[in-house]
C-alpha cells in the first residue's frame, strides 16, 4: 500500500530523499504532461518538469497544507510554466515537435485497438500536431486552463483554487479559452486533410 | 436570453455548473436557435479533441534526473553543510526542521567549513583527513587475502616537499614507478571552492581534457600489449596527475611520508584490471558517508552493507555512471586530492586494516559476472 500524500510530505521535510522520490514518482506523469502540452516539445517540458520538482523540494518545508498536495503542484507547474514563457518570449524561442513519433502512445495505443493503417497513423500524428500547435498560439492563461480541465480534467473549483481566482473567473476564462482554441482550430483546419471536426 | 448572452454561457453549459434557471433558460434558447446549437457543438468538439489528445510518458531517468539534481542543489547550496545533515534510518536527511546549529570550535565541522574556505594548514589535513579511495574494478582479480602472496600489492608514498605534496606509486623495491598525484605549492591565500568553474576547470586542463568529472580512467600502461616498463623515477605521467592548490603552511612540511598499499596494476600479469583511484580530504565521515550514499543511490547504485571499520563504507556504482558520481563527491567541497588513477588500480589499503571492504567489493564482482548483469564500479570510503 503506497503511503499517503501527507505521510510522504512528512518524511520528505524530515529530509527522506526517498520519500521525495516517491512524490516525484507519483506526480511526475502529471506535471510532465501539463508541461508537455504547455511547451510542446519534448526538450523543453523535461527541463521544466524537472524545475518544477526542483522548486517543490525547495518550496516543501514552507508548504502548509492549506490546499492538497496536488493542487500545490498545479499551483507550482503553472507559476514555472509561466516562467518559463516569459523566458522564451525574451529569447524568442518557438519549439513545436511535430510530425510522427510526436504522439507515440496514441498512436500505440491506436494500433492496438483499431489496428489503423500506416496512412491514418501518419494522418492522426498530423492531426495531433495541429491541435498542439493551436494550442501553443494561445495566451498563457488560456493555454493553462485548458490544459487544467480538458486534459488533467481538474474540476473548476479545483482550477480556482490552482489559479487563486474566483469560480466566476475560471467559468468566464474557460469559456474564451475554448472559443480562442476554436477559432485557432478553425483557421488551421482548412489547411488539414482530414474531415472536418467542427461545424462553424 | 439573447444569442451572445447564451454564447456565453454555453461553456459552463456544457459542463453543467450553471444553476438550473441559467441551465433550463439556455436549453430553451436553443431548442428554437440553430446557430447556438451549432456553437454547443463545436464548443463539445473542441472538448473533444482536446481531451483526446494522448498522454505522454517523462523520459526514461527522468526521476533519477530530479534526484541527482536535488543532490546536486544541496551540494552548491550547502556544501559545508555538515551541520544540516544527519542519517535517519540509513535516510539521508534533506534538510532540518530548524537552523541548524553552528559547529562547535574545534570539531570536525569546525574544521571542515576552515578546510572549505581556506583557513586551514597542510599539518591539520593530513592529520584529520578521510581517504576515500576509489577502486574501479571492471573484472574479477584475486581474493584480497591473496593479494600480498601474488604480488599484487604494490606502495602508494605520500610525501612532502617544498614544491608540493606528491603521491608516488612504488614498488616493492621502493622504486618510484609514477607519479600519482602531485599537489602543488599554493600560490593562493585558499583552497579553490569545490564545484567553482575554475576548481573544475583547472582539473579538466589537468586531466587532458577529459569531460568535467570524469576521472583519468585506464592509463594507457594498462593497455594490453604496451611496455611493461613504468615511466623513470619522479617522471610525471600528465595524464594522471591532476593536481589541486593547496594553501602554503611551512608548518605542514614536517611529516613523514604516508605510506599505503594499493593494488598493483596487473600489466604484467594476464588480468587485465580496468581501475583507477582518488584520494581526498574530508573531515566529518558520517556527513561525508550519507552524502555519498545518497549519490550511490542516485545513480543507480547502492550501499554495502557495514564494514568491521566503523569509518569506513563501500558504495557500488554503475560502471558507466563513475565519472558523473566522482563529480558529485568532488563537488561535496571535502575533496582536496583527487585524480589519482592508479593504473589497474583497486582499492587502497594500508596493508593492515580489515579487508572487509575489499571482500564485499569482490563478493559484488563475482556475483556481477557470473549473473551477466551490469558491472558496477567499487567506491571504498575510508576514514584517515
Amino acid at each position: 500500500m503506497q503511503p499517503a500524500d501527507g505521510v510522504l510530505i512528512e518524511r520528505s521535510r524530515n529530509g527522506e530523499l526517498d520519500a521525495f522520490e516517491q512524490i516525484v514518482r507519483r506526480y511526475e506523469n502529471k506535471v510532465y504532461n501539463i508541461a508537455y502540452r504547455f511547451l510542446g516539445n519534448h526538450s523543453d517540458a523535461a527541463d521544466l518538469a524537472q524545475e518544477v520538482f526542483l522548486r517543490i523540494y525547495k518550496a516543501l518545508p514552507g508548504f502548509r497544507g492549506d490546499s492538497s498536495l496536488t493542487t500545490w503542484i498545479y499551483r507550482i507547474t503553472s507559476n514555472v510554466c509561466r516562467d518559463e514563457i516569459r523566458r522564451q518570449q525574451r529569447a524568442h524561442v518557438v519549439s513545436i515537435d511535430t510530425g510522427p513519433g510526436e504522439n507515440n502512445a496514441y498512436s500505440v495505443n491506436h494500433l492496438e485497438n483499431r489496428g489503423p493503417t500506416p496512412e491514418e497513423v501518419v494522418e492522426q500524428d498530423e492531426f495531433n500536431s495541429l491541435v498542439q500547435k493551436c494550442l501553443s498560439e494561445l495566451s498563457e492563461e488560456h493555454r493553462l486552463i485548458l490544459i487544467a480541465r480538458e486534459m488533467q480534467e481538474l474540476s473548476y473549483e479545483e482550477i480556482a483554487e490552482v489559479m487563486q481566482c474566483s469560480l466566476g473567473t475560471v467559468k468566464s476564462r474557460l469559456s474564451r479559452a475554448r472559443h480562442a482554441f476554436k477559432e485557432k482550430y478553425l483557421a488551421r483546419r482548412e489547411h488539414f486533410s482530414l474531415d472536418s471536426r467542427l461545424v462553424r | 436570453m439573447q444569442c451572445h448572452e447564451v454564447k456565453e454561457l454555453l461553456s459552463p453549459y456544457l459542463d453543467g455548473v450553471l444553476n438550473s434557471a441559467k441551465r433550463e433558460s439556455i436549453y430553451a434558447h436553443l431548442a428554437v436557435c440553430p446557430g447556438c446549437r451549432a456553437e454547443l457543438h463545436a464548443l463539445g468538439e473542441v472538448v473533444s479533441i482536446l481531451k483526446a489528445l494522448p498522454a505522454v510518458d517523462p523520459p526514461a531517468g527522468f526521476t533519477a534526473g530530479v534526484r541527482m539534481s536535488i543532490i546536486q542543489l544541496r551540494a552548491t547550496e550547502n556544501p559545508a553543510g555538515a551541520g544540516q545533515i544527519d542519517e535517519r534510518g540509513g535516510q539521508a536527511v534533506l534538510f532540518s526542521r530548524g537552523a541548524a546549529p553552528p559547529p562547535a570550535k574545534g570539531t570536525t565541522v569546525s574544521f571542515l567549513k576552515n578546510l572549505t574556505f581556506g583557513k586551514w594548514s597542510l599539518t591539520a589535513a593530513l592529520a584529520a583527513t578521510l581517504v576515500l579511495t576509489a577502486g574501479v574494478t571492471t573484472m574479477v582479480y584475486g581474493l584480497p587475502s591473496q593479494w600480498g602472496a601474488k604480488g599484487l600489492l604494490q606502495r602508494v608514498v605520500f610525501s612532502e616537499s617544498k614544491s608540493g605534496f606528491n603521491v608516488t606509486l612504488q614498488d616493492d623495491n621502493e622504486k618510484p614507478r609514477r607519479d600519482l598525484l602531485k599537489v602543488k605549492a599554493p600560490h593562493t591565500d585558499g583552497l579553490p571552492q569545490p564545484g567553482t568553474p575554475q576548481g573544475r576547470e583547472d582539473t579538466v586542463q589537468e586531466q587532458n581534457a577529459q569531460p568535467p568529472g570524469q576521472l583519468p580512467s585506464a592509463p594507457q600502461e594498462q593497455e594490453p600489449g604496451e611496455a611493461k616498463a613504468g615511466p623513470p623515477a619522479g617522471r610525471q605521467q600528465p595524464e594522471a596527475l591532476p593536481a589541486a592548490k593547496v594553501l602554503e603552511n611551512d608548518e605542514s612540511r614536517q611529516h613523514a611520508p604516508k605510506t599505503f598499499n594499493v593494488l598493483r596494476n596487473e600489466k604484467d600479469s594476464a588480468v587485465p584490471l580496468q581501475s583507477a583511484a582518488l584520494s581526498v580530504a574530508a573531515a566529518d565521515f558520517s556527513w561525508f558517508s550519507g552524502k555519498a550514499a545518497d549519490i550511490a543511490r542516485a545513480s543507480g547504485g547502492f550501499v554495502l552493507p557495514d564494514g568491521k571499520e566503523p569509518e569506513e563504507m563501500t558504495i557500488r556504482v554503475p560502471a558507466g555512471r563513475l565519472d558523473e558520481v566522482v563529480g558529485l563527491l568532488r563537488e561535496l567541497g571535502q575533496v582536496q586530492f583527487e585524480g589519482a588513477a592508479v593504473n589497474g588500480g583497486g582499492s587502497f589499503t594500508d596493508g593492515k586494516s580489515s579487508d572487509a571492504p575489499q571482500n564485499q567489493a569482490r563478493q559484488g564482482i563475482e556475483a556481477d559476472v557470473s549473473a551477466g548483469e551490469v558491472e558496477f564500479a567499487i567506491i571504498t570510503i575510508r576514514a584517515r
